[in-house]
């Protein structure tokens, strides 16, 4: 058959983005439930929801992301240029979620300082009249 | 000589309403509290708030994947088979997963102004 290592490449690719999402989700959401519970201070099931929540829009954003550049295109068939293709592919995805964990790391740490900006409570204010 | 498209279709559904109906449970079990804190005291009325929202996700997700198939081109051999379904599954996913985060925007600034109020 004239196209199979274009399918070699596919089974090869797939397993290797799904994993490695489900491997940095699953480290990124086990440690951020310290942050979630600091943000919303102390209230565990908000916490986790929220926690839960991030966890699937993560995996919805990356393997949709992984799905998307699938397509290979090999101009000779040989196994020389399946793996360069392979590698351009799965490097480009591995950047790509190191990306998208310093996003969620800065959304954390964001999160984190106004929490404790809103930590200082303010003055009641006196009530106005507004005619 | 078989029907790529039939085959692509089973798959495409099949895949489809999994991640809908996962997604959709996920977001069911952990939007309670978000919902519940909107309107406090009225804890049954909430959980129905949030059912009848959930019928409403399901309907508009699977609706927009099966008229999704009625725009595929006709598949020719297993790598533009898998190249497809790849393809429009990436589409739906990131939609959905942009919605999703829209919603988490939402709530979370909800729910942090509700906390400020108390």
């Amino acid at each position: 058959m004239e196209t199979t290592k274009i399918l070699i490449g596919y089974a090869v690719y797939l397993p290797i983005a799904l994993l490695l999402t489900l491997y940095v989700s699953r480290t990124l959401f086990r440690n951020s439930k310290i942050y979630m519970l600091d943000i919303f201070k102390g209230r565990e099931e908000i916490a986790v929801a929220t926690n839960k929540l991030f966890e699937t829009g993560f995996y919805l954003l990356n393997i949709g992301f992984a799905l998307m550049i699938l397509k290979i295109n090999l101009y000779s068939n040989n196994y020389q240029e399946l793996v360069e293709a392979l590698s351009y592919k799965i490097g480009s995805f591995s950047i790509y979620l190191g990306l998208m964990l310093f996003v969620n790391l800065y959304f954390f740490f964001r999160g984190k300082r106004k929490a404790k900006e809103s930590l200082n409570p303010t003055l009641p204010q006196p009530p106005r009249f507004t005619a | 000589m078989m029907n790529f498209n039939l085959i692509g279709y089973s798959i495409f559904i099949g895949l489809m309403v999994f991640i809908i109906v996962v997604v959709g449970k996920i977001c069911y079990n952990n939007g309670n509290v978000f919902v519940a804190a909107l309107i406090p005291g009225h804890l049954e009325l909430c959980k129905q708030i949030n059912k009848s929202l959930l019928i409403g996700y399901y309907l508009v997700n699977i609706g927009y994947c099966a008229v999704n198939l009625s725009f595929w081109s006709s598949i020719g051999s297993w790598p533009i088979l898998v190249e497809v379904i790849a393809l429009k599954m990436s589409g739906i996913i990131i939609i959905l997963s942009v919605l999703h985060y829209l919603n988490i925007f939402v709530l979370t600034t909800q729910v942090q102004k509700l906390i400020k109020q108390q």
